[in-house]
């Protein structure tokens, strides 16, 4: 929670405006999402597996569909975090070419989380982030994970209701009663 | 065409508004009772935790819309946020017929006599605006009795050893402890406390011709899908309208209290479903849009008599802005001690209500809801990476078998925790919106590490492998609970309402819900609403004759 608080805040009033004047301000190319392009969705479904890796428990991020969750909601609800997610995934993607010559995505999992951690502690280099806080970025991920990881299925993640089941939390919530609704 | 001219304008649907329409209703006035919302609808939103009314970073299932009404959050440093509902800092609790009571976790506490007279009790604290109720506790409680026997409560207060007298038992018997309580009360009773089950507006039985409670798992923060859960929009409100004198008029924002130049209130100004401006009149209007509302209202009700707003001469409108700190603290367990029979809190402590050195009240004390999976998310040991396989681990492991221990802190009121208007920040039409600053006393934050140490000490004698301490108390105040606003008093220099929530000086203005409480109890305070309700309403219908006061 406070990392939605405190990100908001720093977005604040500018943030405020662009919920009221300008939807989906952003002209983008064809994709086959509704925000990001083809090469950003692939860094974001990379780092996403960071935040909510698979393990013995069960899929992680990319199998529960975290990404679609995300790009559903930047054009909606989060459209103030447009430009924090196309600055800072191409801030990332700047800083992995630097280090290591390649972009994030194909970079394999111990580097990927070594690279997050740093980013974590602002210590990625800090020429490709300008005034971006690469932390703030990284924390505005994460909690848009966790929303589409535990989150209900019917906002894009958490698919078939994957991480409820691994809490052992599936259906019904009380024996007879509820069910899971269908999504088409 | 112009709004037939009615007896009694009633704004807001929630606690106290819904039970001012109903009393005034059956006592034959002709009531139009003003919502923002519309009517709740468990279909809608079904258990989604994203919309739901603890979390909503996605948006209130139960209002109010984040597109159409911003607030101000006026920071410490004196700069200035925008905030909405899923922005956080937001500090409101729902807008909807019913308003918090159809989310609500439903504890059904009545405050203790001693909440009422703090400052007698406890003598003055520095730096704040403690003072005791106008009302006592034999005053309110006929009018707990009434809220607990027609919206309808499940407890058994004999087993409560500090519970305050009743002349009636509470209607329905008491739910049973979920695994989590009966284990954490065996806890408490092995170190001499005396826990007991909470008093619940949640039907344990067939009640007023609904059903019982189902143990949902998912109950706090949403509607209950077999409305097993009493609120105002499921009982009263209804009722209300059964009498053919209450029409409720569902989104409608209202946006002004008007007065004439005799200094009386002549009706309202709102905007109606279709954002078109609509005047209402009335002999009589009762505001009861929760604290921060009301008072925004007030404030914002301004004319050539009452150029600072309605009841505000002395500068008292916003002020004393209260709320709860919770605080306690966190334990886990190496078994599952989480059953997840709902809602989750099912029992409670009052042993450290008052009468402990150096504390100034003090706070129940009851085991927490049912954790949510995002919002659970949150919740790991100091320290603890937010992120990554470990994460993801402690969350498939613990989330039944941890347990948190908290309660509502009674909070000291202040003059500088305060609601003003911002006049620059305009909601959708165009009405300045609220605006918060201030913080809690010092003192809040002293008295949440002395309840935590207590509430860790249970979870600990429960075989906790691992606890911590969540200390509330710092920053402002507010929210959920949120109180004190256009508090009563004897004094008008130094109050807002009289004992009956009559603004003082206004003879045909009243304020019914949250705002009247001098101080907030070391209690959830949703009982003492609707108490004061029925306080207000009887004083208003032992006084009226068809259009006037009896003189
Ligand atoms: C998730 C949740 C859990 C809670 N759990 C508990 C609990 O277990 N026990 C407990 O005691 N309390 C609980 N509460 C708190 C309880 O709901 C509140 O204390 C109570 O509802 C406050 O009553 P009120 O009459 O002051 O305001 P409200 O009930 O909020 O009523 C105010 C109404 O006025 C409407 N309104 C405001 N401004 C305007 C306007 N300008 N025009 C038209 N309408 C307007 C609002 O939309 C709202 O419906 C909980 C609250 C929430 C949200």
């Amino acid at each position: 929670m406070s990392i939605d608080r405190r990100t908001f805040l720093l977005t604040g009033v500018a943030g405020f405006g662009s919920i009221m004047l300008m939807p989906s301000c952003v002209t983008r190319t064809t994709s086959s999402w509704q925000f990001f392009t083809d090469e950003e969705a692939a860094c974001v479904i990379a780092l996403c597996e960071q935040i909510v890796p698979a393990d013995e428990h069960g899929g992680g991020a990319t199998k529960a569909g975290v990404i679609h969750y995300i790009d559903r909601q930047l054009v909606a609800v989060f459209d103030y975090d447009q430009v924090i997610y196309q600055q800072g995934i191409s801030a990332l993607q700047n800083s992995c070419l630097d280090l290591h010559g390649k972009r994030f995505e194909t970079l394999d999992f111990d580097t990927q989380y070594t690279l997050c951690t740093a980013m974590e502690e602002g210590k990625l280099p800090g020429e490709h982030w300008g005034e971006l806080d690469q932390g703030r970025f990284f924390r505005l991920v994460i909690s848009h994970s966790m929303q589409g990881f535990y989150g209900p299925p019917r906002h894009g993640g958490n698919k078939d209701y994957m991480s409820y089941k691994m809490m052992d939390l599936d259906f019904p919530l009380v024996v007879g009663r509820n069910h899971y609704e269908h999504l088409s | 065409m112009a709004n037939t001219h009615v007896n009694a304008i009633v704004v807001g649907a929630g606690a106290g508004g819904g039970v001012v329409a109903k009393e005034l209703a059956v006592h034959g006035l002709s009531v139009v009772l003003f919502e923002r919302g519309g009517w709740p609808d468990y279909d809608a939103h079904i258990n989604d935790e994203l919309i739901s009314q603890r979390t909503q970073v996605l948006g209130s299932a139960f209002g109010p819309d984040h597109r159409k009404h911003p607030r101000v959050s006026i920071q410490q440093d004196g700069s200035k946020q925008v905030v909405t509902p899923i922005s956080g800092d937001y500090g409101h609790i729902a807008a909807c017929v019913g308003s918090g009571t159809v989310s609500y976790g439903a504890m059904a506490w009545r405050f203790m006599p001693e909440d009422f007279k703090l400052k007698s009790t406890y003598g003055k604290v520095e730096g704040s605006t403690l003072d005791d109720w106008p009302v006592s506790y034999e005053d309110l409680e006929p009018f707990y009795e009434k809220a607990e026997w027609e919206i309808g409560v499940s407890g058994d207060d004999s087993q409560n050893p500090f519970a305050p007298p009743r002349k009636k038992p509470q209607p329905m018997p008491p739910f049973e402890y979920n695994r989590a309580g009966r284990i954490l009360a065996e806890a408490g009773s092995r170190l001499g406390l005396h826990p007991f089950p909470i008093p619940m507006l949640r039907n344990s039985v067939p009640y007023n011709g609904r059903p019982a409670c189902i143990r949902n798992r998912t109950c706090v923060g949403f509607a209950c899908p077999v409305d097993g859960k009493n609120g105002t929009h499921n009982t009263v409100i209804p009722t209300a309208m059964a009498t053919g004198n209450c029409e409720v008029r569902t989104h409608c924002q209202v946006a002004e209290v008007m007065s004439d130049a005799s200094g009386r209130v002549t009706g309202i100004k709102y905007f109606d479903g279709e954002d078109k401006g609509q005047i209402q009149t009335s002999d009589l209007v009762i505001v009861a849009a929760s604290a921060t509302e009301t008072a925004r209202l007030l404030l914002n009700s301004k004319s050539d008599l009452f150029p600072r707003g309605l009841g505000n001469n002395y500068d008292w409108v916003g002020r004393n802005l209260q709320g709860h700190a919770y605080t306690g603290a966190v334990g886990l367990y190496d078994f599952e001690i989480t059953d997840f029979a709902g809602p989750g809190a099912s029992f409670g402590m009052c042993d450290f209500n008052h009468h402990h050195d150096g504390i100034v009240g003090g706070g129940m004390l009851a085991n927490e809801f049912n954790p949510l999976p995002y919002l659970f998310s949150g919740v790991r040991p100091p320290g603890a990476k937010p992120w990554g396989r470990e994460h993801k681990d402690f969350q498939m492991k613990n989330i039944k078998r941890m347990a948190v221990l908290q309660g509502p802190i009674q909070e000291i009121p202040n003059f500088e925790a305060r609601v003003t208007v911002d006049p620059s920040v305009k909601d959708h039409w165009g009405i300045p919106v609220v605006a918060m600053s201030g913080s809690r006393h010092p003192i809040d934050y002293e008295h949440c590490k002395w309840l935590s140490s207590k509430a860790e000490m249970v979870l600990k004698e429960a075989g906790a492998v691992q606890t911590w301490q969540r200390v509330g108390g710092r920053g402002l105040s507010g929210g959920q609970h949120q109180a004190g606003t256009a508090r009563m008093g004897n004094d008008p220099q130094s109050s807002v309402c009289n004992r009956y929530g009559q603004v003082h000086g206004i003879d045909n203005l009243f304020v019914a819900d949250g705002s009247l409480c001098v101080t907030n109890g070391g209690f959830n305070p949703v009982l003492t609403i609707m108490a004061l309700g029925y306080w207000v309403s009887d004083y208003i219908t032992r006084n009226w004759n068809a259009s006037k006061f009896k003189s």
